[in-house]
């Protein structure tokens, strides 16, 4: 057909042009054009196979399934029940804080997904940082959005001596454990006797940090212990290990066309990488604050100098392995310039469950994390000329709207840890 | 008319809703000063000083001293003071004006204390002492007035604020007595206090509490503000060192005004207004700031800088081949390299960063480039180092982008190197020359480096053996003082930029040629030809040609501005127009390019004087677009592939061999196998060309991600296994993608360099 033929159009169009009623096409042309847009429009609408390249195949692989969390040699509790058990209680005891009104479960609720759905964590007072997750924290290598410490252990400790958090002495712990005749038994069946802890006894000792990382290491056995089960991305994942790319119930052809931009152009996993969506690593992101505030959190930088005084870092004299890998990892790590206002990548697993979003709980909702990505409106940078990794991803509707779908498919249930 | 009728009503309406949303911003996040108003075109601010009768005084060079009656606030009713020249305004009782040892006391009834160092770059006093530092020095010295007998005590710097002072800039006695120092240097501030302690605060940095230039020092009720010269803000600490805020953040394009501070240099404070001169040169001008009222609302802070619409900054100093052309960028110590080849030319690489390690910058103050286009040598002033990079070009492909096209070959640590007269050398400020080509550098003797020395020295460094001779020529005792210094190998002489001449020294005379008047501010000289030069002036924003004579004959680019059209920013931004011209280069034989410091970018004139092109690292226009030289072609991309799968293979295999610049090679191999996020441990062993041991020499193991602008998040500990032979241990890969593997072998201040890439899926 001649639809394209300029030619054919001016003619018809002439004003000079009596010959011929003007006609703009011809009657089999129109039902030709009818025929072919129905057809495209058929096209269209049928499912489209998914495609996926061998490098994306490749890639999503890399993503799961999350494995058992690995026993911690620096904690040689690590897989034991009977300290998991008594980690349980100690962990959701409000007796261990200055006022007897706060635990571990203050700010790591089980029905948020073990956060606390607050933008600015709260135990006695008001915090400085957002509440990270404690789900498969296991699988992490460091602890605290600047890594100041090392082991879910060591991690575990520093909620007690914090004064907006539990706001107790190391040695006030040990004497609320010494009184409370549950806690004592089931700490002495573990760790052998407890140290005397009174008014008339020394406040610091040996004695007393040894117990004290006992305490962090009882409730570390228990926070390995919470994990959450296999994600619908999981599961088409094990689908994908068979050869079928093709969408599930669960997983459909959006969360698909998400997980292709997440490996793909919007290259999430340049950081959110391996099973557990994070490179364990410290990034700045530039994501803004609340009300326009300087940012004057020094992340990282700081994290690396407290980690290096802290007496309970896997190097340190009550690490179980003092000489393995973990503890050869922090001894190397050094503070630089470029780790000012650097956090840790979170873990994605699960995170359509633990709003807020970043270290301040700027970002309410995950659609504002995915727009913060797709435009950068406002990141911080006082830095003029460093080139970031980040640049606007400029994502469309369609590309965000499936994004978010891929992100929701993270979750998993809570597995039961009695 | 309907078009009119809407406009009117419109337009009221969006300066109303302006306003508005404005006002419906005041939120809590505040800046604590607020922008009071501007002392405007002053050609050189140098130095700002509150009077105690609340007057400020402003040191200009050209306009010598201006005094400005603050209680008639809004006008500028300057009256002139004095006409001498003036660099800067000491702060505390003893008002002293001066440069260079030409001191002048403001108090009829204090007179220039005997004994100030002629030295002296900036002065700070109390009733009892004067203190001083020597910026190019590196000394503080603090001098007791109160006996009849001045007592002379030199400052250092004692644990844990380690290192010495770098390059100070300014300083200034507290209410309290105690004495701040800028440690420019540094990037840090340093507290003095009475009993002699002392302590560092902040570090290298652009963020928040961390300084990048700290220049100079004032105080009010709360403690110090400290202007940061390449932070664009001033910092405020409180008494103990502790952050407060920082204000005036940040004027991202030249001549931003109300309240947005471009290279703020130096700061005074009135106690009894609460008043802050902010001074600006780069502006020309000073903004005043005050405290809130009581009452007063906080107004918004704008928000900070993001990376969207920043322009770069650049240094003074420029080099040029006849295809590659280099700048460097003070605030993130890099050098940046364009592709000239094509008009605008094309951005392709960035080297260096901030840091003191080799292959870093503290301030990269001199570059030159080879007329071969691939070898670029770069001096830094204040790590007394001299480095040599080269290109992986490849100049018959595409330009493009190339994060990981430059490495580091060595790195020589002049402070190390004497003169064959037994002398050391230090402070380089600028390169002159290479002296003979690149065939010749690496094959004889009889070439070398022009590096000039700020202690008086020109000496000829040899790029094969680092050894190093002084220029034979008569020593200018001040040469470090010259403006900028440049060779012109075809009259064999060196070519001194002085304040009102040009000195062409030559292998037994010296000659001065004048400068014409309206070249008040000559700021960079390159050799052009028939014995001519060619000049630019930050006084008349121009670029120009002089004869062997220095008589002008070509004007580059726009006619110069005259009158209030000097401080039109809009005028001063057009192409071929100019704002504080600096650095000019003509090694080009088909262009000259000149450092167009004030506008933030690099412009080329054609050798008749037309404007060709403007050009940053994201910005570019050209009079005649080029076509793109050397297209993409198949075998190129069919080569990216196979040097992907070779740097995959190498990750694989663990192991491998790389030549050293001086004939040994680096051998090395992973202890187990290399797997991402995991640490591993390699064995390295330097050997010479037979496959021999070298022993004697130091290693260093690193590896950074170029795409990243980071390495690892480790520092390997190196131990020496047998001599020549070491374990390093542990590297980690925390990221996917390519990483350069870097071994730096030192030996006597010399660092020699090989690397290699590999690539994690």
């Amino acid at each position: 057909m001649n639809l394209g033929n300029p030619h054919s159009i001016s003619k018809s169009d002439s004003i000079n042009n009596t010959s011929a009623p003007n006609r703009f096409l011809s009657q089999r042309a129109q039902v030709t054009l009818v025929i072919v847009l129905l057809i495209a429009f058929t096209l269209w609408n049928m499912p489209q196979p998914i495609l996926l390249s061998d490098q994306e195949t490749r890639q999503l692989l890399t993503l799961g399934p999350l494995p058992e969390p690995p026993l911690d040699p620096t904690n040689r509790w690590s897989g034991n029940a009977q300290a998991a058990n008594f980690g349980h209680d100690l962990f959701f005891s409000t007796s261990l804080s200055l006022n007897n009104s706060v635990s571990c479960a203050t700010c790591h609720k089980p029905e948020l997904y073990f956060t606390d759905g607050r933008d600015i964590a709260m135990g006695l007072a008001l915090g400085d940082r957002h509440t990270q997750g404690v789900l498969n924290a296991a699988h992490h290598k460091w602890f605290h959005w600047d890594g100041s410490e090392d082991s879910l252990w060591s991690q575990a400790l520093h909620p007690f001596e914090s004064a907006n958090e539990m706001g107790l002495t190391r040695a006030q712990v040990i004497e609320k454990i010494a009184s409370n005749p549950d806690f004592l038994s089931q700490y002495q069946g573990i760790f052998g006797p407890l140290p005397q802890v009174n008014s008339s006894t020394p406040q610091e000792s040996d004695a007393i940090d040894r117990a004290f990382s006992n305490v962090g290491k009882a409730i570390a056995a228990y926070e390995r212990t919470l994990i959450t089960e296999p994600s619908p991305f999981d599961q088409w994942l094990e689908q994908l290990r068979q050869g079928n790319a093709q969408p599930t119930n669960s997983f459909n052809a959006s969360a698909i066309r998400g997980a292709k931009l997440f490996v793909g152009r919007a290259n999430c996993i340049e950081c959110h990488n391996g099973p557990l969506f994070s490179d364990d690593q410290f990034h700045m992101i530039g994501v803004p604050l609340a009300n326009n505030d300087l940012p004057t959190d020094r992340g990282r930088i700081n994290g690396v100098v407290e980690l290096h005084v802290d007496p309970f870092n896997t190097a340190g004299k009550y690490s179980d392995d003092p000489n393995g890998t973990r503890a050869k990892i922090t001894l190397a790590t050094q503070s630089e310039p470029d780790q000012w206002g650097q956090f840790r990548t979170p873990s994605l697993r699960n995170v359509a469950n633990t709003a807020p979003y970043m270290h301040q709980g700027q970002l309410n909702t995950l659609e504002q994390v995915i727009a913060f990505y797709s435009t950068l409106d406002g990141a911080i940078s006082l830095d003029h000329h460093s080139e970031s990794v980040l640049k606007p991803l400029q994502l469309s509707p369609q590309e965000s709207r499936d994004l978010l779908v891929f992100l929701q498919s993270l979750s998993g249930k809570i597995a039961n840890s009695n | 008319m309907r078009t009119l009728i809407s406009t009117r009503f419109i337009l009221p309406l969006m300066v109303f809703l302006i306003i508005f949303m404005h006002c419906a911003s005041i939120a809590s996040a505040g800046e604590a000063y607020v922008y009071e108003g501007t002392i405007d075109r002053i050609a050189q601010p140098m130095g700002v000083r509150f009077a105690s009768d609340g007057s400020l005084l402003i040191a200009a060079g050209g306009q010598g001293l201006i005094r400005i009656d603050m209680s008639t606030a809004g006008t500028t009713s300057a009256s002139s003071v004095s006409t001498s020249p003036s660099e800067f305004i000491s702060s505390g009782p003893w008002a002293i004006a001066g440069q260079g040892g030409a001191f002048q006391s403001l108090d009829k009834s204090r007179a220039v204390p005997a004994g100030l160092a002629a030295s002296a770059t900036a002065i700070a006093s109390t009733e009892n002492e004067i203190a001083w530092c020597v910026r190019d020095q590196d000394q503080i010295f603090r001098m007791n007035i109160s006996n009849a007998t001045p007592t002379l005590v030199t400052t250092t710097l004692a644990a844990p604020a380690v290192g010495g002072w770098l390059a100070p800039e300014s300083l200034a006695f507290a209410p309290d007595g105690s004495l701040w120092v800028a440690d420019t240097g540094h990037g840090r501030v340093v507290r003095i206090d009475a009993t002699g302690a002392q302590t560092s605060f902040g570090e290298r940095g652009f963020f928040p509490g961390q300084f990048i230039e700290p220049y100079s020092i004032a105080f009010d009720d709360g403690g110090p503000l400290i202007s940061d010269r390449l932070g664009h803000r001033i910092t405020r600490l409180d008494w103990s060192g502790a952050l407060r805020d920082v204000f005036g953040l940040h004027s991202i394009r030249p001549r931003e005004g109300k309240g947005k501070i471009h290279y703020p240099t130096s700061i005074a404070s009135d106690a009894k207004s609460g008043r802050v001169a902010v001074c600006e040169g780069f502006e020309r001008r000073v903004q005043i700031f005050r405290p809130l009222r009581q009452g007063e609302q906080q107004p918004m802070r704008p928000p900070a800088p993001s990376r969207e619409g920043i322009s770069s900054h650049f240094g003074v100093d420029v080099s040029a081949s006849e295809t590659l052309v280099a700048a460097w960028e003070p605030e993130s110590g890099t050098v940046v390299l364009w592709d000239t080849r094509h008009d605008p030319p094309i951005y392709i690489t960035t080297l260096g960063g901030n840091g003191d390690k080799p292959g870093r910058f503290i301030r990269p103050v001199s570059l030159l480039v080879d007329e071969n286009g691939l070898d670029v040598w770069i001096v830094d002033a204040l790590a007394d180092r001299l480095e040599h990079w080269k290109l992986k070009r490849n100049l018959s492909n595409s330009i493009a982008f190339d994060a990981f096209m430059a490495v580091m070959v060595k790195s020589i640590d002049l402070s190390q190197i004497r003169l064959e007269t037994g002398l050391p050398l230090s402070r380089p400020v600028d390169l002159i020359s290479i002296k003979g080509s690149a065939e010749q550098s690496n094959n004889s003797t009889g070439c070398g480096i022009g590096v000039v020395f700020a202690s008086g020295d020109i000496a000829w460094v040899n790029p094969t053996n680092d050894t190093c001779t002084r220029d034979a020529r008569p020593r200018v005792a001040n040469v470090g003082a010259a403006r900028a210094a440049v060779f012109d190998e075809a009259a064999n002489e060196i070519m001194l930029l002085w304040p009102t001449s040009v000195e062409r020294r030559g292998a037994t005379l010296a000659k001065q040629i004048a400068l014409p008047t309206s070249l008040a501010n000559p700021r960079g000289i390159a050799p052009s030809a028939d014995g001519g030069m060619l000049v630019s002036d930050a006084s008349s924003d121009t670029l120009v040609e002089l004869d062997a004579q220095g008589k002008i004959i070509r004007n580059f680019g726009s006619a110069p501005r005259q009158g209030a059209a000097l401080f039109d920013g809009v005028e001063a931004a057009k192409d071929g127009a100019l704002w504080l011209p600096a650095g000019v280069d003509g090694g080009d034989p088909n262009a000259i390019y000149i450092i167009d410091f004030g506008n933030h970018r690099l412009q080329r004139f054609t050798r008749d004087g037309k404007w060709a092109a403007s050009f940053t690292l994201s910005k570019s226009r050209t009079a005649t677009p080029s076509p793109q030289v050397g297209k993409p072609n198949p075998a190129q991309e069919s080569q990216a592939l196979a040097d992907r799968q070779t740097w995959i293979a190498l990750f694989k295999a663990g192991y491998g061999s790389l030549p050293l610049d001086f004939g040994g090679s680096i051998k090395w191999k992973s202890v187990g196998p290399l797997s991402r996020a995991e640490p591993f441990a390699l064995e390295i062993s330097l050997v010479d060309a037979a496959g021999q041991p070298l022993s004697g020499y130091e290693l260093g193991v690193d590896a950074e991600m170029p795409h990243h602008n980071h390495g690892m998040n480790v520092r390997p500990k190196i131990s020496q296994i047998s001599p020549g032979t070491w374990l390093a241990d542990p590297l980690l890969f925390h990221m996917p993608g390519r990483w350069e593997l870097i071994f730096d072998v030192k030996k006597d201040g010399r660092v020699s360099r090989a690397q290699t890439t590999l690539e994690l899926e």
